[in-house]
């Protein structure tokens, strides 16, 4: 198995991470991922990471939710088994509305938490990789992949070294962890 | 920061933290024993919630019929309990997503304790229409599932219907998007914890969160998303509340103002429950540097809004039905207000609408133990309202020879001192088990700033 | 700039011949049915002068909450506040011009009660008018000047003062606000009523103001206008996601006050939708609703939109036609219901000039009172907040 040779840097400060980030962007050095105790505000632009394809996800379920729930109504109370409540029409829409409503808010919000769940592969018992184990309180980790002969760690060194790098190291790391 | 920003935009934490600082202060109360004040709550609460189950058993074995009711008051103590904590559960919502979606950021000191109450509220409010049924095992009649007797649906035109659907979405939403703030930190607990059972939890549960950026890419896009749907979900729950009353013709039941009106007020006794678990919780587990004096000042303005709101609803509602000339707003309107109930209608308005005025003024605002007593008042001055609502609407109805008066029951006061026992139970648990605050929420705005020793980079320093 | 504001000298004449056109239009129709003619000239003042007050409530609403995203744009607002003046003695005129078209004037039918006669009688009924309008301006303008005086003045003291005077306003506007939508409009159907319709007619007003506000901003940030890089992308992203918001909101009680009714359907609560319901009127009812929500809601859901010039100013003005026509709907059908005697008019032609007129009367005043003052609130100790902010 065929494995990476990945660079650790840590920052104490969000700022340092960030110019970290540009820094070694300008350069085009390939950033694996970086990890933040915190969502670090400006970080996605940073990084150039691409809009969340969770909005739609989310307005697929809830626009299920209302559909489904407002042909569900329709068909039980006029057509499976019709009842007359109040002297109301059978086609009440007005009063399907509600449950409508809350269904697709239901969906909607169930389906893009799983999404997430999903995408982010974050299940019940998994264990955590750490970049490091201060990362969930007060350290901002930059992963970086020496895919080519310029990134050598002294290169990237050189680079990050004016914003603050608290810790440098290399690891190798295998193929398929997808850090 | 100049001097002028800082007296808009006061530091939301004080004491110039770091983020190890943050984590540790939060963190600390869990792991120490708890103190003598905590078992004392926690012993009060308890033994409110055995009471609340001796008499719902009673109640459960002998009927309905250990109620106050009557044929003419055949709503009361029981549903005013349920919108009162339904109500209560909404403030929570407000302050986690509708002030997210306003970019209000001192929500974020508050927001996690917010969200865990609005969780319990929903489950005391939800035991009130289940022990109303009589037979709350048969509660699955409710759902809309294939049977035996036809198949005989559920009533989807009937609106105590579409408050099982409100309340159990409400419900989960809710404790989704809790779970969803709640992951970060969890990792945070896991990573600062000893391997041990705890830990094992901790892990468990943070679903093997690591904090990467592209994580938290998507993450902060749910997180978005889930408060832009409990944004429209809070108000479609107690707008549905509102409309168990005002689909009927009952005078004083139906007006169109319900739904915002019902709305408003839920949020106004919500933010004076929050107000009044967040100045003892500041106080009993040290966090007077996250919940500062500034974020009880605005949550006073928020809650005066609220007021205000909720005071205009009652005069639109006195001025339509005098405008209205239909003789029976009018007499229901007096007879609310002159009325055999007058003295609720009185604690009402005075609790609601004329006390909390005095939170116009600045000095008030500040004052933790004035802020406390308006609290508590707004808090009773909600629960009143609901009565007023429901009993007055009923008490004397257009036959005069079924006028009637209802007394609450010591079984229906039991139950209801239950209701807060498990409020209070499960606030106090919760307080021990999770971060009260969002830590990973006050890192983000804390601005903690960077130490002038550390512009320089100092390589060598770093923890090997 | 000239004395016509951020209007140009030909812009400024293509505005004052769409204001003439429209008052022509509108007095061509008088022959045909006077009430039909008064009814657009009714709907046209309180367009102008909810799109004022719109305007004084979003300035207040900002320094409430002491917000600071909005402090680069504020005078655009402001400048919709400061028409409040000219707008507010137009719409006394309108309202005494035709008080005789209200039911309740013409055939004395208010209702054998004390209160509602009270309430109702003519002079009270004017004088509370001019008291709302006369309340509104001042406050404003109040709100308005110390908003001004920070130009030269600078520091954070005025922004404070502006806060109190901002509750103040908020607290005495939501109580007049209420009795002048029930006055105005609710009145119009004189034996009906609903407790929701203020609320209801503060969602559509707030929809309309922001709608202004967006496509005033968009026209004034090109290069070379007075707010080219200050009303920044970001700032159009919050006004359009409040514009989606406002928009849920209004279809939120309208459909709250429908529903209700229609659930119950008490006679002389339904007395109004059952007119508003069937033929021409019930396509009227689902265009507003097409407007004001459907409209707004899908397109402006995702975030590419909220931020494209283009498309947010298409919904922007798809929103002010909607508010108009959600006016039309609630004046029309009932003036008609009170003077069945009224002729069948011209459909089209007062429209036309009631849209006109609107259009037209707005942009040149709104245009006049922004050339008054600095184009930037230059000295908010929260102007660099708002100038750089990301979402």
């Amino acid at each position: 198995m065929s494995s990476r040779q990945l660079i650790f840097a840590s920052f104490a400060h969000e700022e340092d991470l960030l110019e970290g980030i540009r820094a070694l962007r300008r350069a085009d050095v390939k950033i694996v991922d970086a990890f933040t105790p915190y969502a670090v505000h400006g970080l996605d632009r940073a990084m150039g990471l691409r809009p969340s394809p969770l909005t739609w996800v989310c307005f697929v379920c809830a626009m299920t939710g209302v559909l489904f729930a407002l042909w569900f109504e329709h068909w039980s109370l006029a057509v499976s088994w019709p009842i007359n409540v109040g002297g109301k029409p059978w086609n009440s829409l007005p009063s399907d509305v509600p449950i409508g409503f809350e269904m697709a808010v239901l969906l909607g919000g169930f389906g893009s938490v799983f999404a997430l769940l999903g995408l982010c592969r974050l299940f019940p018992g998994k264990r955590a990789r750490l970049a490091t184990p201060r990362v969930t309180n007060d350290r901002f980790v930059v992963v970086i992949e020496e895919t080519d002969a310029v990134t050598t760690p002294d290169f990237v060194h050189a680079l990050l070294e004016p914003h603050g790098v608290v810790e440098f190291e290399e690891r190798l790391a295998e193929e398929k962890v997808p850090w | 920061m100049s001097h002028v920003d800082q007296e808009l935009r006061p530091p939301l934490v004080l004491g110039d933290k770091s983020l190890g600082d943050i984590t540790d202060d939060i963190a600390a109360p869990m792991a120490a024993t708890p103190s003598t004040l905590w078992w004392v709550g926690f012993g009060i609460a308890f033994s409110a919630l055995v009471l609340g189950v001796v008499a719902v058993s009673y109640q459960i074995a002998v009927g309905i019929g250990t109620w106050g009711l009557n044929r003419t008051v055949g709503w009361a103590f029981d549903i005013t309990n349920f919108v009162f904590w339904v109500g209560i559960g909404h403030a929570g919502t407000l302050i986690s997503a509708v002030l997210f979606l306003f970019r209000q950021k001192w929500r974020t000191a508050v927001n996690r304790s917010a969200e865990a109450m609005t969780i319990f509220a929903v489950m005391c409010a939800g035991i009130f229409p289940l022990i109303h049924m009589g037979r709350p095992w048969l509660f699955f009649w409710t759902l809309p599932y294939p049977n035996y007797r036809g198949p005989l649906w559920v009533n989807f035109k009937s609106p105590l219907l579409w408050d099982v659907f409100a309340i159990s979405t409400y419900l989960l939403i809710s404790a989704v998007f809790w779970y969803v703030g709640l992951i970060p930190d969890l990792a945070t607990m896991r990573d600062r914890t000893q391997p041990g059972l705890k830990r094992s939890i901790f892990s468990f549960l943070s679903l093997g969160w690591n904090g990467s950026a592209r994580t938290w890419h998507h993450y902060e896009t749910v997180y978005m998303l889930l408060a832009g749907l409990a944004t429209p979900l809070v108000f479609s729950v107690h707008t549905i509340v509102s409309m168990d009353f005002a689909t009927a013709v009952i005078p004083g039941w139906h007006t169109t103002i319900f739904p915002p009106y019902f709305v408003a007020g839920a949020i106004f006794s919500g933010l004076a429950m929050v107000l009044t678990l967040m100045l003892i919780a500041r106080k009993t587990m040290r966090l007077e540097d996250y919940i500062t004096v500034s974020h009880v000042d605005r949550m006073c303005k928020l809650m005066l809004a609220m007021g205000c709101i909720v005071g205009l609803a009652y005069c639109t509602e006195f001025f339509i039905a005098a405008y209205s000339g239909n003789a029976y707003e009018q007499f229901l309107f007096r007879n609310r207000a002159l009325g055999p109930f007058s003295w609720a209608f009185l604690t009402m308005f005075s609790c609601n609408v004329i006390i909390p005025q005095v939170l116009w003024f600045r000095a008030v605002r500040r004052n933790l133990f004035a802020v406390f007593a308006v609290a508590i008042v707004v808090n009773i001055g909600m629960w009143f309202e609901r009565f007023v609502i429901i009993v007055t609407s009923l008490h004397r109805d257009f036959l005069p020879s079924s006028w009637s008066y209802y007394i609450p029951t010591s079984i229906e006061v039991a139950t209801l001192i239950g209701s807060f026992g498990l409020f209070f139970t499960c606030f106090l648990l919760f307080c021990r088990v999770a971060p009260a605050i969002a830590m990973a929420e006050v890192k983000g705005v804390a601005q903690v700033k960077k130490p002038e020793s550390l512009r320089i980079p100092q390589p060598e320093e770093a923890v090997a | 700039m000239n004395g016509l504001g951020f209007l140009s000298g030909s812009q400024a004449r293509l505005f004052t011949l769409a204001a003439v056109v429209g008052a022509v239009l509108v007095a061509l129709t008088v022959p045909l049915s006077s009430t039909h003619a008064w009814g657009n000239l009714l709907i046209a003042s309180v367009y102008l002068t909810t799109l004022g007050l719109g305007g004084a409530m979003f300035v207040a609403f900002g320094y409430v909450t002491g917000a600071g995203w909005n402090v680069a744009f504020r005078r655009v607002p402001e400048a919709m506040a400061v028409t409040l003046v000219v707008c507010g003695v137009i719409s006394v005129g309108v309202l005494a011009l035709g008080m005789h078209n209200y039911a309740w004037h013409a055939h004395g039918e208010a209702g054998t009660l004390w209160f509602k006669q009270m309430w109702l009688s003519p002079q009270f009924w004017l004088v509370r008018a001019v008291g709302y309008l006369a309340l509104w301006s001042v406050l404003s303008l109040l709100i308005v000047s110390v908003s001004r005086r920070q130009d030269r003045v600078g520091g954070t003291r005025l922004t404070i003062a502006n806060g109190k005077l901002s509750a103040l306003f908020l607290a005495v506007s939501a109580v007049t606000f209420s009795l002048a939508c029930f006055d105005w409009l609710m009145a119009l159907t004189p034996m009906w009523y609903s407790t929701v319709f203020a609320a209801y007619q503060f969602a559509g007003m707030m929809q309309a103001t922001l709608a202004t506000m967006i496509l005033i901003g968009l026209a004034l940030r090109a290069p070379g206008r007075p707010l080219h890089g200050v009303f920044t992308t970001e700032h159009l992203h919050d006004l359009a996601k409040l514009l989606l918001g406002f928009s849920c909101f209004w279809m939120y009680l309208w459909f709250s006050q429908f529903m209700l009714i229609w659930y119950t359907d008490i006679p002389e609560e339904v007395a109004f939708f059952v007119p508003r319901e069937s033929g021409a009127w019930g396509a009227v009812t689902g265009m507003n609703i097409f407007l004001n929500w459907l409209l707004p809601f899908f397109v402006l859901l995702p975030r590419p939109s909220k931020r494209s010039g283009k498309i947010a100013a298409r919904v922007a003005g798809a929103v002010l036609l909607g508010r108009w026509l959600d006016l039309y709907w609630i004046v029309i059908p009932a003036l008609h219901q009170a003077h069945p005697e009224s002729g069948s008019p011209l459909v089209g032609v007062a429209e036309a000039g009631s849209i006109l007129l609107v259009l037209g009367l707005f942009t040149l005043l709104v245009s006049r009172t922004f050339g008054k003052a600095n184009p930037v609130p230059r000295q908010d100790p929260l102007l660099e907040e708002s100038l750089h902010y990301h979402l």
